[in-house]
């Protein structure tokens, strides 16, 4: 077996491009001491973040459209389609608590890899009704509505019913992140930056629901739905609590050293900020970050790094409070031990 | 590493599981891999003490299936009742086994006439059961001693269908109560601080009628725990029993941390089950549940033979 050391370093592919890492990154990364200079700071890189992201389409009217109407015992679940962008529709499910007589908070749940918004909801992938959780998701859908709060979980795009034709018919747990990640990087968009899209409509969604308070708008996501919570907090302020799970980390440590799926590739992102920096945005509002410590995609020991530069933010903005971690033993996974609890305690 | 194949209609090694068991050499120079080709295995299976570090591979739950159908009332040829420890479909004796993607099913049914019929009964050290199916009725795994992991497996049952004094961590398992029952009856000894400990579990039942109990102590010091499991309806609100002796609520160490579902409402659990905090929880780690600080120093006064 090969030691590193008979590898001449140079002839090392990555070599370089460590060492960049190691000099030249995070040029707007949160490196402030002084809170008055925070909001500044954020807007700068919120700016930037959109720019690398692609930018944002055209904003259109929505033209919701409610599908499907399903009484349970504690809520309702309806399929509802909305606009997205031109050329983009968002089929999701929305949960809404029954008995409500004033107004409650609206959650946006993101889904990761698997069969897109069902395993949310209590569905199986092929549309059956389960109350049993299946996969690394929990029905974490079902858990929120069933503390009087909306939900709504759309179906990311490149997964569910938002995948190409070929990849429906490979069967359920097929995706289409890996052609729409090149397709998007060619024409200088993101995957990334469509899914954060996604969910500022889906606010706007939630937003024209008469029973939902516009005040109070959560966001929680596992996996990619972690990461796509983590960019949609930094970037819409309309988000007030937040729950990212299984997914902070640095980038360094997992999506540039774990196989991870083409779809959470965005170009030039170190150059100006780690996976940590766009979590510091989120402050002071108040953040919960799942992280299992078997989780070998998003490492526990990188996990912790990030968290003690997130801790940085919620300590120079005097939030300590309002920042928590659920560590557990588990693998990639939503744990969910504090999560319902804390988007109830905060919205 | 050597291979053996194994498979019902001879176009491998072997045609039953057993015979290629034998077939290996007792404590083996190597690795020893056996491929359980689809098909149904009426056997019953032993893996003896001296043939660790097997690997028995299936091509699926739902395509290999070993099976047989000794039960506890079963009379033998002196005329004596089998009792339940003779009843197993597959004897795991020996350390370090991975059995994968297959089924072991006890056949004998159920009722006042069949009693006890394990599946499963191990007692091998540091045993990793993944993607397995264990179906049977009343004592489907028995878990004499030793560590054992299982992963992703399916374990079906009504009356203390997992018991046993091993330490065993069953990780993202579905547990199915087949009719009124207990899941578990630990017989852990005082001085091991963990018998079966369910993380990210599913708990279900065929009914929603069905009334079980998550565990009750076959021994007084019996320890169970269930951490992030989702329980249906069918779990009873008070939890846990003492099997007939209030003596048992002293010692008998029955746990609980962040449950879900229908089933975990905490509210009407007995006072003698404990919930967790999230510190105590965190000693619930694989690693240190499986490590046991054991020192042994014989103390043999010397016999004076004059």
């Amino acid at each position: 077996m090969l030691k590193k050391s008979d590898v001449k370093n140079e002839f090392r592919p990555l070599y370089s491009l460590e060492k960049l890492y190691n000099s030249s990154i995070r040029s707007m990364g949160f490196e402030i001491d002084d809170p008055s200079d925070f909001t500044q700071w954020k807007e700068e890189l919120k700016k930037k973040l959109i720019e690398i992201l692609g930018g944002f389409p055209e904003l259109i009217p929505l033209e919701p459209q409610v599908l499907e109407h399903k009484e349970f015992n504690n809520y309702i679940r309806e399929k509802v389609v909305f606009k997205s962008a031109p050329y983009i529709d968002v089929p999701a499910y929305v949960l809404i608590p029954k008995n409500i007589n004033k107004r409650v908070p609206g959650v946006v749940a993101l889904h990761g890899h698997g069969y897109g918004k069902n395993d949310v909801v209590g569905l199986w992938e092929d549309g059956e009704e389960r109350s049993v959780p299946d996969g690394y998701e929990g029905n974490f859908g079902l858990e929120i509505v069933n503390r009087g709060m909306v939900v709504i979980v759309p179906d990311q795009i490149g997964f569910g019913e938002r995948r190409e034709i070929e990849d429906i018919q490979n069967g359920y747990n097929t995706n289409s992140c890996r052609k729409l990640a090149f397709w998007a990087q060619l024409l200088g968009k993101t995957v990334m930056g469509m899914r954060v899209w996604d969910v500022m409509r889906s606010i706007d969604y939630l937003t024209n629901l008469p029973m939902v308070d516009n005040e109070r708008i959560g966001c929680i996501g596992i996996s990619s739905g972690g990461a796509t919570t983590l960019f949609a907090s930094a970037i819409d302020e309309r988000i007030k609590v937040v729950v990212i799970s299984a997914y902070l980390n640095t980038f360094k440590d997992s999506i540039l050293s774990v196989r991870h799926c083409e779809c959470n590739y965005i170009p030039g992102i170190l150059k100006y900020a780690e996976m940590y920096d766009i979590a510091c945005m989120i402050a002071p509002k108040p953040l919960l970050i799942e992280s299992g410590i078997r989780d070998h995609i998003f490492p526990i020991e990188a996990a912790n790094i990030a968290y003690e530069h997130v801790k940085r933010a919620y300590k120079l903005l005097k939030a300590e409070d309002k920042l928590d971690r659920d560590i557990f033993e588990g693998r990639h996974r939503l744990s969910g031990c504090k999560a319902y609890d804390w988007l109830k305690r905060w919205l | 590493m050597q291979k053996i194949t194994v498979s019902k209609n001879g176009d491998s090694d072997y045609k039953s599981l057993q015979e290629a068991i034998d077939s290996i050499r007792v404590h083996p120079l190597e690795h020893v891999t056996i491929f359980l080709k689809e098909g149904i295995y009426e056997e019953k299976v032993i893996i003896p003490d001296n043939k660790p570090d097997l690997r028995i591979v299936g091509e699926g739950p739902r395509k290999t299936i070993i099976r047989f159908g000794d039960y506890a009332e079963k009379i033998d040829e002196n005329n004596k009742k089998y009792g339940t420890f003779r009843t197993p479909v597959f004897y795991a004796q020996s350390d370090n086994l991975i059995i994968e993607n297959l089924t072991i099913e006890n056949i004998a049914g159920f009722g006042p006439d069949i009693g006890q019929a394990i599946a499963l009964y191990v007692s091998g050290d540091k045993c990793i059961f993944n993607n397995v199916s264990l179906l049977g009725n009343q004592d489907t795994l028995y878990s004499a001693k030793g560590r054992q992991y299982f992963y992703k497996c399916y374990i079906e049952g009504h009356v203390d269908f997992i018991f046993g004094s091993g330490t065993v961590v069953f990780d993202h398992c579905t547990i199915h109560s087949l009719r009124d029952g207990f899941i578990t009856a630990p017989s852990t000894p005082k001085e091991n601080k963990f018998g079966f400990v369910f993380l990210d579990c599913n708990l279900t039942s065929s009914s929603p009628n069905n009334i079980v109990y998550l565990g009750r102590p076959w021994r007084p010091y019996g320890h169970a725990a269930f951490i992030r499991t989702w329980m249906d309806t069918h779990i009873i609100p008070t939890g846990w029993d003492n099997w007939d002796n209030v003596e048992n609520e002293k010692t008998a160490r029955f746990f609980e941390y962040c449950n879900k579902g229908p089933g975990a409402i905490i509210e009407k659990r007995v006072k003698w089950s404990h919930q967790l905090t999230t510190s105590e929880s965190l000693e619930y780690t694989v690693e240190n549940i499986f490590t046991i600080k054991d020192e042994w120093v014989p103390n043999v006064k010397a016999q004076n033979n004059n």
